[in-house]
């Protein structure tokens, strides 16, 4: 009993006073700053939140939704931006999503400020040149952050410092910085990032020239506002008179000398990019093969996918391809428009005197088109994974008339009258006439948007076409996403050049690009005609070529969309506009194929109001700050 | 067992019971009615279901408070009965009209009848309809009653409904094509009209509209202008019966 006595005695003061020994030791279980600033490998654990939340518009990118990190978005082809900006047709029933979905990304700003103020400390902890970089690095992130915000609002609160959560609320409310001030604060960031990192970088990390790349694109975007968005100062709009819309005219000139510059910046640093065979024998199979290879010397940034980590995957080849002969599922859901095709070139689909031209099969159009619509666009008569594309509206018993008696293909014109003209609404339609056979082809057109065309085309850019049936799925695609290529970078300077009137370079530079392609060679017009007058600024022919190579270059890489924008043409180019498509037709009193222009089977209209140039600014946002002015016509 | 059972149900009402929580707010009682009319003719403003609205402000609640929209009917009349008592702020908005100055600080207090003029950009004019057997033909002048920087002129179209509630927000689709619009694309000084009288210089004859017979149309002619809205003017409805 004694024993026990003394046990608990000495157990109990064991346990006392050892308390009193003070608990000053660092957690081991967080990291703090020494930890995550201090080295580099902390530095880089760091660095990768902040790229994993980066507002890259990839594949997995909604209109109405937002920014996703590759996990189960396989319905994300419902709300491309291709979608809503004309370029394709798909699920979207006009302009859906304009207004943005409140994108705010503070947190992810307040992280980056959070090390450019913190990293000075640990400056003795690194050699050389590597302390520079990463804080380079780190602006070139907050620019990014800050050029998606200032794309979709205007002016926003410019916060280069970590607020403290405990400091004067008025302080806190910060009220919006100017259009143009964003814009400079973007290209400091981006100066500051172009002088301090490395020439190279791991595959998706950026290095110099990829802040170059996004430096050559954001101070277009500036500057084209500058020259063709219409507030300014006098506006009675509350926002355009503080200036949180609209950059003054005059800074026009001095935003594309920075745009043309930092595309300089890759020939005087000798970046070692390239445009990916311009010598190529096969131009298309070339630039199919572009956007599949990570190692490709055009590609300035990429994001990656991972087969291995079963965390970054994509669904876009189950998404634009129709299930069954192609992928698995969720199935092809957006089309490319006939407007983009033509884009290219007018397609030789009509005689001389207007008819439409007879064509033994369908694959007889392929011949001679440009290599790179080919390979951006599949065409009914084209293979992938070893099925042809079988494309069909219906067929008439005979057509004795010009193009334009089709009359967009509405069922109203003589023409297309029941008696003469039969199309397929449903997809294993027979009918007699035919022997029996099917209406439509196999892969279209019969109505409806999922697993048959709206327009006669199917996506082929960024189609892995290495992929067997069953991997082209939802959920299981991994090719990167470019974030920048070098094509873009030549087409900004191309851009910049010719609004600064050099424009023999903007001509040699769209040369190129077209040499690439394999496209016809452009005679630019000694005197070209005017095409618009926005802002009172005229857009004329070979401007407006050059801004079309853009379009066709980048065609479903999500820039039409703010490159309409931003040269304030949106409302005029989707102007109560509805997208055509090219109707396959069997004519069986010939036997002979033809081909007609119609209103795609969907028949949606698409109108850009002019409030769309800017996003509202988020209402919570506005409640929480009311110093917040709300954007123009919300 | 039955006990427990009994025990538990009572249990889970009484815990359910406490989900329910009275708003002791009074719910929004205040109406708000009145008419936007035609400043210079006096008449209604025509325009089509919600193409125009009148946006408010409670500027009591708060400063700088989202603004609520109002449309406003076809007959240019408006309502709501579901609004608070306080304060707001209003201005006409939206609409095929020039734009108009915001009211400051006007008081709503249970009812408020507050009638709002407005200049239309065009009026549609010498409305003419002829039908030859079901085939309608129309044509219209147009009139400015503001010529100074009027927008540019962008299209005349047809609105054809088998209701009465005719406009751009309620039409049959196949009327809306575009081989059935004019396209002026032109500014009035250019040659569309006249800019000390408001008259249009020319006659407008739309592409003839293949109606079914044996039923009763309702068609109205619009007219927009390139300013920020892009709404229509519209003429008078007028009422075709197919034989």
């Amino acid at each position: 009993m004694k024993t026990i006595k003394y046990l608990l005695l000495i157990g109990t003061m064991m346990f006392t006073i050892s308390s009193c020994h003070k608990l000053t030791l660092e957690p081991k279980g967080i990291l703090d700053d020494a930890a995550l600033l201090g080295n580099a490998t902390g530095v880089e654990t760091y660095l990768a939140g902040v790229y994993m939340n980066l507002p890259i518009e990839d594949f997995s990118y909604y209109v109405d939704q937002g920014f996703k990190n590759g996990n189960n978005d396989w319905d994300a082809s419902k709300s491309w931006l291709m979608s809503v900006d004309g370029e394709a047709v798909g699920w979207p029933g006009g302009i859906d999503g304009a207004g943005g979905f409140g994108y705010w990304p503070y947190d992810q700003i307040r992280r980056i400020n959070t090390m450019i103020e913190n990293f000075p400390n640990y400056k003795s902890d690194y050699s050389g040149d590597s302390y520079n970089a990463f804080l380079g690095e780190a602006h070139f992130l907050r620019a990014f952050y800050y050029f998606a915000l200032v794309k979709r609002y205007g002016g926003v609160p410019i916060i280069e410092s970590v607020q403290s959560p405990t400091a004067d609320p008025t302080t806190l409310a910060v009220p919006r910085s100017t259009e143009l001030d964003v814009y400079k604060f973007i290209q400091s960031d981006l100066q500051f990032a172009m002088d301090n990192m490395a020439a190279t970088s791991e595959p998706g990390r950026a290095n110099k020239f990829v802040a170059a790349a996004l430096m050559s694109r954001a101070m277009l975007y500036a500057a084209t506002i500058a020259r063709y968005g219409s507030y300014t100062a006098s506006s009675p709009d509350q926002a355009a008179k503080a200036g949180y819309v609209g950059i003054p005219a005059n800074e026009a000139a001095n935003f594309f000398t920075a745009s043309y510059d930092a595309a300089n910046f890759f020939d005087t640093q000798n970046g070692g990019y390239e445009l990916v065979g311009e010598n190529a024998a096969d131009k298309e199979q070339n630039y199919v093969d572009l956007f599949l290879n990570d190692n490709s010397k055009e590609n300035i940034l990429i994001k990656q996918y991972s087969t291995t980590s079963n965390l970054f995957y994509h669904s876009y080849d189950g998404s634009v391809s129709p299930a069954g002969d192609f992928s698995d599922w969720p199935g092809s859901e957006v089309y490319p428009s006939l407007e983009s095709v033509e884009l290219f070139q007018r397609l030789p689909i009509e005689n001389t005197d207007g008819t439409p031209r007879r064509f033994d099969n369908r694959n007889q159009l392929l011949q001679g088109l440009e290599p790179r619509l080919l390979a951006t666009v599949y065409l009914s008569g084209m293979t992938l994974r070893g099925t042809a594309f079988d494309i069909r509206r219906g067929f008439y018993r005979t057509y004795n008339g010009t193009m334009a008696d089709a009359q967009d293909g509405v069922s109203s014109a003589p023409i297309n009258a029941t008696s003469n003209r039969t199309i397929a609404t449903s997809r294993y339609q027979t009918d007699p006439a035919l022997g029996g056979g099917a209406v439509a082809g196999k892969h279209g057109m019969w109505g409806g948007v999922e697993n048959n065309t709206l327009t006669g085309f199917f996506i082929r850019k960024y189609v892995n076409y290495k992929a067997s049936q069953v991997q082209a799925a939802g959920n299981s695609s991994y090719q990167s996403w470019i974030v920048f290529r070098y094509a873009e970078v030549l087409l900004n300077k191309a851009e910049a050049a010719y609004e600064l009137g050099k424009k023999q370079e903007a001509y040699d530079l769209i040369a190129r690009i077209r040499n690439r392609a394999g496209a016809t060679v452009w005679t630019p017009k000694g005197a070209p005609a005017a095409i618009y007058v926005i802002n009172g600024q005229t857009v004329d022919e070979n401007l407006q070529f050059i801004r079309d190579e853009r379009g066709r270059e980048l065609m479903f890489e999500n820039h039409r969309w703010w490159d309409l924008r931003r040269w304030r043409v949106a409302d005029k180019v989707l102007n109560q506009a509805k997208l055509h498509g090219l109707m396959p037709y069997l004519v069986l009193d010939q036997n002979k194929y033809i081909f007609i222009r119609e209103y795609n089977t969907d028949g949606k209209t698409y109108t850009f109001d002019v409030r769309y140039y800017y996003e509202p600014i988020p209402a919570g946002e506005i409640n929480k700050n009311p110093s917040l002015i709300q954007n123009p016509i919300y | 067992m039955k006990k427990i059972v009994f025990i538990f149900s009572i249990l889970s009402l009484a815990m359910l019971a406490s989900c329910m929580k009275t708003d002791n707010y009074p719910e929004p009682d205040a109406t708000f009615s009145g008419n936007v009319t035609d400043s210079v003719t006096g008449k209604p403003f025509l325009t089509g279901q919600g193409e125009a609205h009148i946006r408010i402000w409670e500027v009591s609640y708060k400063e700088n408070p989202t603004p609520q929209d109002i449309p406003v009917k076809q007959d240019g009349s408006f309502n709501d009965t579901k609004l608070f008592s306080a304060t707001y702020d209003m201005q006409p908005y939206g609409g095929a009209f020039w734009p108009t100055q915001r009211q400051s600080a006007i008081a709503l207090h249970t009812s408020l009848q507050k009638d709002f003029k407005v200049v239309p950009y065009l009026y549609v004019v010498d409305v003419n309809s002829q039908l030859v057997d079901t085939t309608l033909f129309l044509t219209c002048r147009l009139k400015a009653p503001v010529t100074e920087n009027l927008p540019r002129v962008l299209d005349i179209r047809p609105f054809v409904s088998l209701t009465q509630f005719v406009g751009a927000g309620s039409r049959i689709d196949e009327y809306a094509l575009d081989k059935y619009k004019i396209d002026v694309n032109n500014n009035w000084w250019d040659g569309v009209g006249d800019m000390t009288t408001g008259e249009g210089t020319t006659t407008y004859n739309l592409p003839a509209l293949p109606l079914k017979p044996g039923r009763t149309f309702y068609v109205r002619i619009g007219v927009r202008v390139e300013d920020t809205y892009r709404q229509y003017n519209y003429s008078d409805i007028v009422k075709i019966q197919v034989p």
